[in-house]
């Protein structure tokens, strides 16, 4: 299925591309349909593809030593994924499963390199759209990590039950 | 500073030296419940007045709740709070298994006729009478309430709750009240006061002392300390003061107030002022009126010795400081004038226990519990070379600290 030049310039991802470009890039785009709770991406994966969400959600989630998943955020229509590994080679740093049904389009590395060879503007345009993208969710990410730092894990509060007994116990005599 | 910014001081003060974190300063000033109740009533006149009630029950680590009911035109929910937590410091000093509260209404209770009086307690117990109780939280007097306000307070509890003289003390005597509850601040004020001066080799014996306020404290504190052969020169109440430098006589003192309400016309040597009364050169001097009396203003002049905080809070934290700089020994409120809680106690374990003690088994328990603190405080400020004031609230919060650690949260 092609989609659309117009709904194509629609994307945060592909705005600002004209129509001759964006003509270019719904040739390489491949749509899929996913069911509820199908992963799309996997974490550790190493897959140069640009995924776009056109209908449904998804959720983003990562694996830490503590616990087996880490939901970090919910996508929907209109939002990316894959961006990390499509602008440098690297693993998936999470995964991303369908909440319900799900269309996405992807957007092969290759393609893009191609694009850059005989488009190199609309190129430009896609990653500095990409960029900015990062740097939204960047600027989330610095966000949590403050209030993640302000706030003592659930070791120090153990700790500072402990510190509580040896300050009336140990110290003292009443 | 109010009340309650002094009461925060002195907490932070301890437990900077106990090292405690801000989480569990916190756990220990945040109160458990704080009531605050609407006392509508019908005034003689026919007019609807409108009164506001708290009653704050900061903690019970270590038992019910305890502390005074006060009927008074500034009580407001931020001072009623800072005296409801002291009583927590307070009943912990002493040892008793109670936790602390305070509570009251603001109004002024001489405005108000005595008919008017009694069903403004009354509805102010209908307010209250599902959080207080013997095993909950259990009032006494306070600034304008006295034994007949107590009685009042019983009878209409028990109009809910069935016999229960334990859900008060400070009662009547007629109303399971308990021997020696009056005289109790006042005596322990001078028990304690012995107490301090034995630690340095002194005694009652020949000691001068100023006492200001001649009220429920300061005359039974006069009375007690007179009758050990201390030489009170100097006393004052709301009319001003009587200095004599041979000594006053202190049941002349007593009698005259008994007949004339006050110490105005009583005969002395030289009127003075209650100002004048605070920088005496005395040996000690006893504040056992009202707060703040003692400030950054007048600390500097104090000639006394030793300090007694017979009264809530007299001396200012920057007095504090000055007269601590000035190697004056202060025997803090929370110990020094915890007499009257402890006969409280006594009267709530009579009462549940249905037995009456007489008098003199009451004194020599008051004298037991207040020696027995007061000689734990002095060790722990000895050991740790900390003022007294600082060991008090250390033994105060480090026992609440303990029932918490203990219990759990």
């Amino acid at each position: 299925m092609n989609m659309l030049i117009n709904d194509l310039t629609t994307l945060q991802i592909f705005q600002g591309i004209n129509n001759e470009d964006a003509d270019l890039i719904c040739q390489s785009l491949k749509t899929s349909h996913f069911t509820a709770g199908q992963s799309i991406l996997n974490e550790g994966e190493c897959i140069q593809t640009l995924w776009i969400i056109l209908r449904g959600e998804c959720i983003v989630s990562r694996s830490s030593e503590a616990s087996e998943s880490h939901v970090l955020a919910t996508l929907k229509a209109g939002d990316v994924f894959g961006e990390m590994s499509f602008v440098r080679t690297a693993p998936h740093s999470a995964s991303i499963k369908s909440i319900g049904d799900v269309t996405a389009c992807c957007y092969d590395r290759n393609d893009f390199l191609n694009l850059l060879k005989e488009r190199p503007e609309a190129a430009w345009r896609v990653t500095s759209n990409i960029a900015a993208v990062l740097a939204e969710r960047l600027r989330r990410m610095d966000t949590w990590v403050c209030d993640l730092v302000d706030r003592p894990n659930a070791m120090e509060h153990r700790d500072e039950w402990q510190s509580f007994r040896s300050a009336v116990y140990t110290n003292w005599t009443f | 500073m109010s009340s309650y910014e002094s009461a925060c001081h002195y907490f932070e003060n301890a437990a900077t030296v106990m090292d405690l974190s801000p989480n569990m300063k916190k756990l220990l000033l945040t109160p458990e419940r704080e009531v605050k109740v609407q006392v509508a009533m019908k005034m003689d006149n026919g007019e609807i007045a409108t009164f506001v009630g708290y009653r704050m029950q900061h903690n019970s680590a270590r038992g019910p709740m305890k502390g005074g009911l006060r009927f008074h035109p500034e009580v407001d929910a931020q001072e009623v709070l800072a005296l409801a937590s002291l009583m927590t410091w307070k009943t912990a000093v002493v040892d008793i298994p109670y936790g602390g509260a305070k509570g009251g209404i603001t109004v002024a209770p001489k405005s108000l006729s005595p008919n008017e009086l009694e069903l403004m307690t009354r509805k102010f117990v209908d307010e209250l009478q599902d959080v207080i109780g013997p095993d909950k939280d259990i009032p006494a007097p306070d600034m304008g309430t006295n034994a007949q306000v107590m009685a009042w307070i019983v009878n209409q509890f028990e109009k809910y709750h069935g016999f229960n003289p334990a859900c008060v003390t400070g009662k009547p005597l007629e109303l399971h009240g308990a021997d020696g509850r009056e005289e109790a601040t006042g005596r322990g004020v001078g028990l304690l006061t012995a107490a301090m001066l034995e630690k340095f080799g002194r005694s009652l014996k020949g000691t001068t002392v100023a006492i200001q306020g001649f009220g429920n404290v300061g005359s039974f504190a006069a009375e007690y300390v007179h009758a050990q052969g201390a030489k009170v020169v100097a006393i004052s109440d709301i009319s001003g003061g009587k200095y004599s430098a041979e000594g006053i006589d202190i049941s002349a003192a007593l009698n005259y107030v008994c007949d004339h309400r006050s110490l105005d016309g009583f005969p002395s040597e030289k009127q003075i002022s209650n100002e004048e009364l605070l920088t005496l050169d005395v040996d000690v001097l006893i504040p056992a009126a009202l707060g703040g009396v003692l400030t950054h203003e007048n600390a500097g002049e104090v000639r006394a010795r030793y300090v007694v905080e017979a009264a809530n809070g007299p001396i200012t934290p920057d007095a504090d400081r000055i007269l601590q700089s000035k190697e004056i020994v202060v025997l803090p409120d929370i110990l020094a004038n915890a007499g009257g809680v402890t006969v409280s106690y006594f009267e709530w374990v009579q009462n549940r226990q249905y037995f009456k003690w007489d008098i003199e088994r009451t004194r020599t328990e008051l004298a037991k519990t207040l020696t027995a603190s007061f000689e734990k405080m002095w060790d722990l400020a000895t050991e740790k070379r900390i003022p007294l004031r600082t060991a008090a609230y250390l033994m105060g919060i480090g026992r609440v600290g303990r029932a918490t650690v203990l219990a759990g949260i």
